[in-house]
Order: structure tokens, then sequence, then C-alpha cells
């Protein structure tokens, strides 16, 4: 015997009858309701679920196309199926088009079984239909939610809204709370506002965190779906406390659904769904939501990795920080000794020393200064890669600065066979952080040196607008376009190859420093081969002679 | 003759250095280890240090422990402290002790030398 929920309109309580003896013949098992205007009809369909309609054609104040009519209005896809006892061609037709599926005589009934059992079977398909498609287009819009750049509350409170009200009345997401242990609420959609500020008040009164038998809490610690199709007979408690308890019931809740919200490493949360007065949630619902939890889990589980980064990356500059501290201390022990041994004083006081000793302690002197700028760097990359690239200005000219380090790679261009030409435009004077230019022009020049060994390099300064523009021409391997975007990341290197010193760190400090000043750095192909780096930095405004 | 100088570092090897070359230089140095330790030279001191050259990061008793302390004694209240330090924030400490100037660690003979000259007590 197979349940089904007939809706009669008929004044006629023997036709009624007739039509659910031929149901029963079938096999049916119909529970029914006969009404016979238009408001009851309106009232026994907002007050439960119908899986057909049979309708006289004609009564004493409703006629099927006003059934109809009715029907349409509530949006609900249940097929109509007039019988009838005086039954014209005319009156077929029209309520055919006006939406009924079939048309039966009252003498004739012995196919209405039939026409039910296939009305049944499309309006199912029609059903499913329209749930996948509703689906379909609900994860759709989850998807695009947990991929918008938002922070991860925003995130999960829009995600609890994609539901609601299309499938359910109340979406709640829970998060595991390790230190308190439990479930904390964190996104809430309901259409009633006080119903959320209800929501969020029980939350901050009750912590969900003991033992129970049933609801978010107990998915939590089974990591198995749990859907209750009816809450009132089912009579479950969902939390340990009876007023948090009565507090819910108060709510009014008709069907509720949770489902496990799964990280990597175990359970992040629980997502809720329930329902209000006649609708209830069943099997399509739970997977529906185990969809949403299986996105909500992967933005949370990438929230969290995320955050894992971000600390490790937080650790990592403190270690820097702590090895530079460390590191300057021997290199100022080994500065000064050197620096004493070179120095004319000592040279009167011991006299002179073998020329070879003299080589070895100034290439010595060099690594030393060499280790020190590295040290510099490792720090420069880290507090610049964090964004607080705090500038100390002062005011100095350009070209005197460019002249300087220059001649501080004298020896160095000599070594690569690249005689480094300068060209300036004397009196572009602005506010800069002199340390912080000086180690971007040093990375221009050393780069060039160190990329087109053997040949010129050419070092230009001048005035462009505004700016004051130090320009790096070398003749070396030269640089593609596709080259062009990553050179001056960090670490980043146009040449795959591992037979350059460095660390590579260079041109990431002279973009950054140029940003820091309000300028930019940036590197393309040098007409006739090589490749030009340029670095733009805002001279002052007011001309000072 | 000039006062001597006071060099505070925890770092032995640094601190030879730092002697040497200020010897060199013809300046008398005194040395310690930490706070405590040149709260203790001050005190045994026959002449008084016409500079401090001072670490912040030291065990017992860090520099601006022992800036403190300094200040607190009426004879030695005046005495210039030059903060030397490997911090990056060198700067901001020196203001914070009301120093009379910073050098950052790795540093040069030269830059030594020339900030000793300038702001040694004779």
């Amino acid at each position: 015997m197979r349940p089904v929920r007939v809706l009669v309109v008929e004044d006629n309580p023997d036709d009624e009858v007739l039509m659910l003896r031929e149901l029963r013949r079938a096999g049916f098992l119909p529970e029914t309701r006969r009404v016979q205007s238009a408001e009851s009809l309106r009232a026994a369909l907002v007050e439960q679920d119908w899986d057909i309609i049979l309708s006289d054609f004609c009564m004493p104040r409703f006629t099927a196309l006003e059934v109809l009519k009715v029907l349409k209005a509530t949006g609900l896809d249940i097929p109509v199926i007039v019988v009838s006892g005086s039954i014209g061609e005319d009156e077929a037709v029209e309520a055919m088009k006006a939406g009924a599926r079939d048309y039966f005589a009252k003498g004739r009934l012995t196919r209405l079984a039939a026409a039910v059992e296939r009305e049944l079977a499309e309006a199912r398909a029609r059903r499913e239909r329209a749930r996948a498609e509703l689906d379909r287009g609900l994860l759709a819009q989850a998807s695009e939610v947990l991929v918008e750049p938002l922070d991860l509350e925003e995130r999960l409170s829009r995600l609890a809204w994609v539901p609601v009200p299309r499938v359910a009345d109340l979406c709640v997401i829970f998060l595991h709370e390790e230190r308190r242990g439990g479930l904390r609420i964190s996104a809430v959609a309901h259409r009633d506002e006080a119903i959320r500020s209800h929501l969020w008040e029980m939350d901050r009164r009750f912590p969900l965190t003991s033992a129970v038998e049933a609801g978010p809490l107990r998915v939590l610690s089974t990591a198995e779906p749990e859907l209750v199709v009816d809450l009132q007979a089912a009579r479950v408690s969902v939390t340990s406390s009876p007023e948090h308890q009565r507090a819910l019931d108060a709510l009014g809740l008709r069907s509720a659904l949770s489902v496990p919200l799964r990280g990597r490493s175990g359970l992040l949360g629980v997502l809720s769904l329930a329902t209000q007065g006649a609708r209830t949630l069943g099997p399509v619902d739970l997977s529906l939501a185990q969809e949403l939890a299986r996105r909500a889990g992967l933005s949370l589980e990438n929230a969290r990795l995320l955050r894992e980064v971000q600390d490790a990356v937080r650790l990592r500059d403190e270690f820097l920080v702590v090895a530079a501290h460390e590191l300057r201390t021997p290199l100022t022990t080994l500065r000064l000794q050197l620096g004493s041994l070179l120095s004319p004083a000592t040279r009167e006081r011991l006299g002179a020393m073998p020329p070879e000793v003299e080589t070895r302690l100034e290439r010595s002197m060099r690594q030393v200064l060499r280790l020190g700028t590295l040290v510099e760097g490792l720090l420069d990359v880290s507090r610049l890669g964090a964004g607080d690239v705090v500038l100390s200005l002062e005011r100095f000219e350009l070209a005197e600065l460019v002249s300087e380090v220059v001649e501080r790679y004298g020896a160095e261009a000599a070594a690569a066979g690249s005689p480094v030409r300068l060209t300036c435009e004397a009196g572009l004077w602005g506010r800069w952080d002199r340390l912080r230019v000086e180690q971007a022009v040093a990375a221009l020049v050393s780069n060039a040196l160190k990329f087109a060994p053997g040949h010129p390099v050419e070092v230009a300064v001048t005035r462009v607008g505004r700016m004051g523009r130090v320009q790096v021409d070398d003749r070396g391997i030269g640089i593609t376009e596709d080259q062009v975007k990553h050179i001056f990341e960090r670490f980043g290197r146009a040449v795959s190859s591992r037979s350059y010193g460095g660390l590579g760190l260079g041109l990431y400090l002279v973009r950054r420093s140029a940003e820091a000043h309000g300028g930019r750095a940036w590197a393309g192909p040098r007409e006739g081969g090589g490749a030009r780096f340029t670095l733009d930095l805002p001279l002052e405004k007011e001309r000072r002679e | 003759m000039s006062r001597p100088l006071l060099v505070v570092d925890d770092d032995a090897d640094l601190r030879e250095a730092l002697e040497e070359v200020l010897r060199d230089a013809g300046y008398t140095v005194l040395g310690a280890s930490n706070g405590k330790h040149a709260l203790e030279v001050l005190g045994a001191a026959a002449e008084l240090p016409g500079l401090v050259l001072l670490d912040m990061m030291m065990p017992v008793m860090d520099g601006g422990a022992f800036a403190r302390a300094m200040r607190q004694v009426q004879a030695w209240r005046d005495i210039p402290v030059l903060v030397f330090s490997a911090s990056a924030n060198a700067r901001q400490v020196a203001d914070e002790i009301g120093a009379c100037g910073h050098l950052r660690k790795p540093v040069d003979v030269e830059t030594l030398l020339d900030a000793v000259g300038r702001h040694l007590t004779l």
C-alpha cells in the first residue's frame, strides 16, 4: 500500500468516496482532505504538502478554473486532475489550457488510478529536476562566495545565506573552539533579525560544550551527518542546559540537519540547517548541506594554512632579526681588527708589512664588508617584505651619491673587465634615505657587473620631470619581456643558472626602496642588446639653490 | 692626556678589538663586560671616563639599566654615553636613554675614531 496525499476539491462527499475507492483498488493508501472554497483550499495548501489535487469542474461557489488559479498563485507544483459529472469538450479543453493535467468523467473512473500514478511520477521527476537545478545554483553561489577576497567571518556569513530561504529558514555555521572545547556560532542566516540576534545571544550565554544526544555538538563528536525530519515528534535535546533547550524550543523548528565541516586534520565545525512551519528537510537537503560544508571546509582550511604561513613568516623574520643582531658582533670585531692592521698608524708602529700579507688582509677586509652587506640584505628583505619600510630622510644630491657608489665598485669593475662610464646631471636634490638609495644603486651596478662581465656598463643620472633618474645599461645577456615581470621579485632571477653569487635580493630591495620613496624601479631591454635598469626617485618640490 | 674611555660590551673579543683600536689612537681605555661591572669600574676609577661606549644587550645588567643607574649618581651624571648597538633601532634607543649619539655595529675604524673624537669630554 503506497501512501498518497490527496486534496479533494468537491462539494459532494459521495463523489469523494468513489474516487478514493478507485485509488485504494490500485494499491494506494490515500490521506485526504475535502475542501470546496478558495479559502479552505488556500488553507489546506499552506498547512501541509499534497501529492495530487482531484477537483470537480463545477461547484456551487467554486470551479476547477479557480482552483487552478489559486494553486498557481501559491507557486506550488501539484498536479490537478479534473473529475466532473457533466463534462463537455469545451470545458475539458479550457481546464487543460488553464493547467489541469488530465480530465475524467465521474462515470468512467477506472483509469483514474493510472493517471494519478503517472502524474505522481512526472511531478517527482519535475521536482527532482528543479531541485537539482536549485542545488547547482546554490553551490555555484557558494563557490563564488568562498573565493571572494573577504575575511573568513564575512565569507562564512555569506555562505550561511546561500541556502536561506530557498532550502531552509535557518542556517548556522558553528566553528570548533579548541580553547573552550565545543562549538561557537560563527555565522547565522535567518530572515528575521530578531531570531538572528536571539541565536547570537544564546551562543554567548550557553556554550555548546558537553555531550548531548543530538544536534550540532553530537555531529562534532561523531563526525556523522544527522537529519531530524520532525523535531516535534523526536523531542531530542541538543544542549545540556534546560534553559537553552527551552529557548531553542521556542523557535518552533520543524526539521533540522547538521553536517560536519571537515579540514585536513580533523573537524573544524558544523553546518546546520533548520526549517520552521510546514516545510521539512529531507535527504536531498542533507546532501546539499554536505556539499556546502565541503566547500566551507576547504575555505576554512585555506584560511588556516594562510594563518600558518603568516605565522611562519613572522617567526622567520624574528629569527632573521636575531640572527642579524648576533652576526653583527663578530663582523664588528673583524672589521676593527683588519681595519687597525691596515691603518697607517699601525704601519708606522710595526713597520712595513710584506706586500703579500697586505694583499691578503685587504682581501679579507673586502669579504668582511661583503658579509656585512649580506647580513643587512637579509634583514632588509624580511623588513621590507613585511611592508614596513621606515625611511630616515636627509637631503642630498643624487649625482654625488651615485658617483660615490660607482667609485666603490671600481676594483670590482676592473676585475670583471667592465669599465663603468658615468654621466651625471648635477643639482638633483631630494630628501631620501641615503642608506637605502645607496643600497639600490649599488645593487644595480653590481647586477650589471655580474651579468655582463667583459662589457662596458653605463650609468647615467638625469632629471625626468619631477623625478631624478638613475639608469644602468649593460651589454650582457639581456632580458626578455617575460623576465621583466619577475626580475624584481624576491629571489627572482631571470637566469636559471646558479653560477651567479649573491642571494638575488638586490633587485627586490631596489624595487621596494624605490616604492617606499614614492618612486619606481623597472627593467627592460637596452637598445642594441643587453639590459637597462631604471630607478626613479622623486626630487624635492621647491628648487633650493 | 685626555680622560679615559669606558667600553661596556659583553663580547670579550669585540671589547678587546675596540680597546686595541682606541689605544692605538692614543686613548686610555677601561673595559667592562656588563652594566653592573661597568658601575663597579666607574666606582673604582682613579679618573672618571670622558665617554662611555655602551652596548645595549648584555646579561646581568643591560645598557638601559646601566644608563639609568649612572644618571642617579651626581658625579657620573654628565658623562656622555655613546650607544654602540647591533640593533636596527640604535637611534631610538640612544634618544630614549639620553645618549649623545649612536654607532651601528658593524663599524669601521674611521667611523669609530671620528665619533669618539667628537664626543669625548676632555
